[in-house]
């Protein structure tokens, strides 16, 4: 497939709304190592989805952070 | 809970595959409420969503070696974890097609509150954004992104043929990349 026809064809989107086909995701990925301008195509589209994702965040409760960093803080002197 | 200083992405790697623990938790200032709504709208579960994040960040802390900045930004690597770690969740919880649906029905409303709690401003945002795609339009695109279903899945679910499904998400992400720029 041609660069242009990645481009009018959907599959960009399809691919960041993760719903291409394994052998579709496999081609575009193939092309955009090949063409710079429709991987840039690709990351604009992804950047537009990850703000409609920043959109719904949520904050989350308190005490996941405290669990977190105190297991991270005990992992880290296990390995010291 | 923030500070004035902001790391860029590269600098925030390079701070995490050194073992610093205070760059982890600027990261987790930083990154969790997305990561948390992103579970939170997969699994539609305060508490599986809780622990799908601890999870998360435990990856992140743990494989960031493997993160290659050439393949993509940090956000999109720390997102493809929580996406797949929540839907592996999901799976695990053997939710049936129907559960899906009615998740992604019910969510927009449920989560209001917490959403007004976070940041007003994105609220206001969202709902510009909610209201004008239409209610088709939304389902398809919670469907495959955060329900991480198939185009046969969809084809199913709203029962049109497997070569609408396809169109038609297209124009669903058309319309939600035009109205992201109005906002």
């Amino acid at each position: 497939m041609s660069e242009q026809r990645f481009i009018t064809s959907g599959i960009i989107e399809l691919y960041v709304a993760g719903m291409a086909t394994e052998q579709e995701a496999r081609e575009l990925e193939a092309a955009t190592a090949q063409f710079p301008e429709l991987a840039a195509e690709v990351e604009a589209c992804r950047r537009d989805m990850e703000q409609y994702i920043r959109l719904q965040a949520v904050a989350p409760p308190p005490a996941i952070k405290e669990h977190l960093l105190r297991m991270v803080s005990d992992e880290t002197k296990l390995i010291e | 809970m923030e500070s004035d200083y902001t790391y860029t992405e590269a600098e925030l790697v390079q701070g995490l595959k050194a073992r610093n623990q205070r760059i982890f938790s600027y990261l987790y200032d930083h990154y969790s409420p997305a990561l948390y709504g992103v579970a939170l709208k997969i699994l539609n579960d305060e508490t599986a969503a809780g622990d799908t994040l601890q999870e998360v960040f435990l990856k992140i802390w743990r494989n960031i070696d493997r993160y290659n900045e050439e393949k993509g930004r940090l956000f999109t690597w720390m997102l493809n974890i929580t996406r797949n770690t929540s839907i592996d969740m999901l799976r695990s919880k053997a939710h049936r097609l129907d559960k899906k649906i009615q998740d992604v029905g019910d969510d927009v409303h449920l989560y209001t509150g917490h959403l007004t709690v976070y940041q007003s401003t994105d609220h206001l945002g969202l709902s510009k954004v909610l209201e004008k795609l239409n209610k088709e339009q939304r389902i398809i695109i919670d469907l495959s992104y955060y329900k991480g279903c198939t185009q046969e899945e969809i084809a199913t679910i709203l029962n049109i043929p497997l070569g609408t499904v396809k169109t038609r998400t297209r124009l669903a992400m058309i319309r939600l990349r035009n109205l992201l720029k109005t906002i």
